[in-house]
């Protein structure tokens, strides 16, 4: 069986996909990938369909054997490189994240580090052999199930591939540098007030648009917890009739701090959410780790609809920027201008 | 039927619409909940993709790129005001619990809390037919109710970090099974081995809010032979057609 033996398991690495979507009504959370964007365009880039499964590499690298014929990898989300153990060479091959190599049996590669980025994503040319549960490959690691036996992957194991070779033909690359805020460190997080306004004082809907809040170290994938002003409840208390939560939903405990709830957040709760962040920033948000500083921007529902337009529009348009590594000085020339190596 | 005035929209950002018919615990509000999930799934809204009742709101997920909080929030209006000539089968479900001293850890706290015997408060539980509001909180986890004589039981001061999957318990008039082993805060009066939730099967829960549960007493070997069934896949739980 063809396979990815793991040799490092990083620090927390899963099979995600774009979600678990349908379940939601049994309280099955939606998982999926952190930066959406990263797994679309890695998948691109080795000739999968966007929504194809991938590994979600947070904060550092796993490394790998090829236990294939040949496999075809990319990275994309993080200013990172493939780092490939050639036989017999002194030096390692570095690819960079936003082009795909074919790698043959017994090669070793491993994930370098990276920091502008919490989470980075590595595509594979035809996906991982691993069942699909409740229609997605996704990791839900509360669960249990799914990806590769419900959990996050360790030295030791085999990762079955789909594909037992692949085929040669050119490499690809995005030319231009695609993000639009890396991370900095810092991000404004676009919202949508709401649905529970109206359970904090005015004050608090000011503090909470007017501050800054730190990612703390006890955030995880069900939701950052963030340190900031406290926010203040208004007479109506903290305490709901439970109701339904999305993905991005801030809740507001009685302590004042808020949490935005992230890809595996439970299905209801019964807190009151001073606001939703909009779907174009959720990429953003995952690739924020803690330490991170976050500022809020309200957006009205049309007006959030309408960045999400763009943002698919920009994305198409990114991924026209694709082409073939060798045959085209033109793209080198567009990605060395990208890089400030050319005037 | 007429829109209540109570109805209201609330954004959820630009991917989900929250209905809501009401702030409270009420089975008439869930039972319009779950009429206006089953009007949507029929409708089949264009961009909607999935919706989650809850016990007094329906969250309509929606993908921005096909269609917009507007253009649903008519469409939803609509399906409220026609209301629904459907009506679902209701399934009442005949759910095994076995009250051993071993499972209702809290049985006896609950006795002296409510100044009643053991054998009072069993009698409450068989002979209840109970209503379940909504699956939330965590897979398949069901919440049901009412209990109004355990009205004023309160959660209890610290939670157990570990209850057994099929842990029954009560709180404030109401109750919860866990399907998987989980903390929780709620008082422990028994444990059922009825299959309750599994990714492996679709849909993986059974049960759907306005199905109503009979506990039916089962003795310490009978719960050992269900969960033994269960484990095999030879186990199917018991329903009775509903009004």
């Amino acid at each position: 069986m063809s396979a990815l033996k793991v040799t490092e398991g990083g620090f927390c690495t899963t099979v995600q996909d774009l979600g678990r979507f349908g379940c939601q009504a049994m309280a099955v959370p939606v998982c999926g990938v952190r930066d959406a964007d990263a797994l679309r365009l890695a998948n691109r880039l080795v000739g999968n369909e966007e929504g194809m499964e991938g590994l979600d590499i947070i904060f550092s690298g796993p490394a790998f054997e090829v236990a294939a014929d040949s496999v075809r990898i990319a990275l994309a989300g993080a200013e990172v490189a493939l780092e490939i153990e050639v036989p017999g060479a002194k030096k390692k091959r570095l690819i960079p994240a936003g082009e795909s190599v074919r790698l043959k049996r017994g090669t070793r590669f491993g994930v370098g580090s990276f920091s502008d980025s919490f989470c980075c994503v590595l595509a594979v040319e035809g996906g991982f052999a691993v069942e699909k549960i409740l229609g997605s490959r996704s990791t839900c690691i509360a669960g249990k199930f799914g990806g590769f036996e419900g959990r996050h992957l360790q030295e030791g194991d085999s990762l079955p591939l789909q594909l037992e070779s692949v085929a040669k033909r050119p490499e690809r690359l995005l030319a231009g540098w695609f993000y639009r805020s890396g991370t900095d460190g810092s991000a404004v997080i676009r919202v949508v007030p709401g649905p529970q306004e109206e359970y904090f004082t005015a004050e608090a809907r000011e503090t909470f648009y007017a501050g800054r809040y730190t990612v703390t170290a006890q955030s995880n994938s069900m939701g950052l917890r963030l340190e900031g002003p406290s926010l203040r409840h208004s007479s109506r208390g903290f305490n709901l009739v439970s109701d339904g939560i999305v993905t991005g939903a801030i809740q507001v405990p009685g302590n004042g701090m808020p949490i935005i709830l992230f890809n595996d957040h439970q299905i209801t709760g019964g807190y009151p959410k001073i606001a939703t962040v909009i779907s174009a920033d959720l990429a953003t948000l995952g690739r924020l780790g803690p330490g991170a500083e976050i500022s809020f921007k309200p957006l009205t529902v049309a007006a959030a609809e309408q960045v999400r337009r763009n943002h698919e529009r920009y994305f198409q348009q990114m991924c026209r920027q694709i082409c073939e590594v060798c045959s085209s000085k033109e793209a080198l020339a567009l990605r060395l201008a990208a890089c400030n190596l050319l005037d | 039927m007429t829109v209540p005035p109570a109805l209201e929209f609330l954004p959820c950002g630009d991917t989900a619409l929250c209905v809501q018919f009401g702030e409270v615990v009420d089975r008439d509000l869930c039972l319009r909940v779950v009429q206006l999930k089953e009007a949507v799934s029929r409708a089949a809204l264009p961009g909607v993709v999935e919706t989650v009742p809850t016990y007094r709101s329906l969250l309509v997920h929606y993908n921005p790129l096909q269609t917009s909080a507007e253009e649903l929030k008519d469409a939803l209006s609509g399906l409220v005001e026609e209301g629904s000539d459907v009506t679902r089968e209701v399934k009442r479900w005949l759910m095994p619990l076995c009250c051993d001293s071993e499972f209702a850890w809290d049985l006896a706290d609950l006795s002296t809390q409510l100044q009643r015997s053991e054998a009072e408060i069993r009698q409450i539980l068989f002979e209840t037919e109970l209503f379940i509001y909504m699956i939330g909180f965590t897979m398949g986890l069901l919440y049901f109710g009412d209990f109004p004589q355990f009205q004023q039981v309160s959660r209890r001061t610290s939670p157990r970090t570990k209850l057994a999957a099929g842990a029954v318990a009560v709180a404030q008039g109401s109750g919860v099974i866990y399907p998987v082993e989980s903390p929780g805060g709620w008082n422990v009066i028994g444990n059922t081995a009825a299959p309750l939730f599994d990714v492996r099967r679709d849909p993986p829960s059974l049960f759907t809010p306005g199905d109503t549960i009979r506990f039916q007493t089962v003795d310490r070997a009978e719960h050992e032979r269900i969960a033994k069934a269960v484990a095999r896949g030879e186990y199917e739980l018991q329903w009775e057609a509903g009004k």
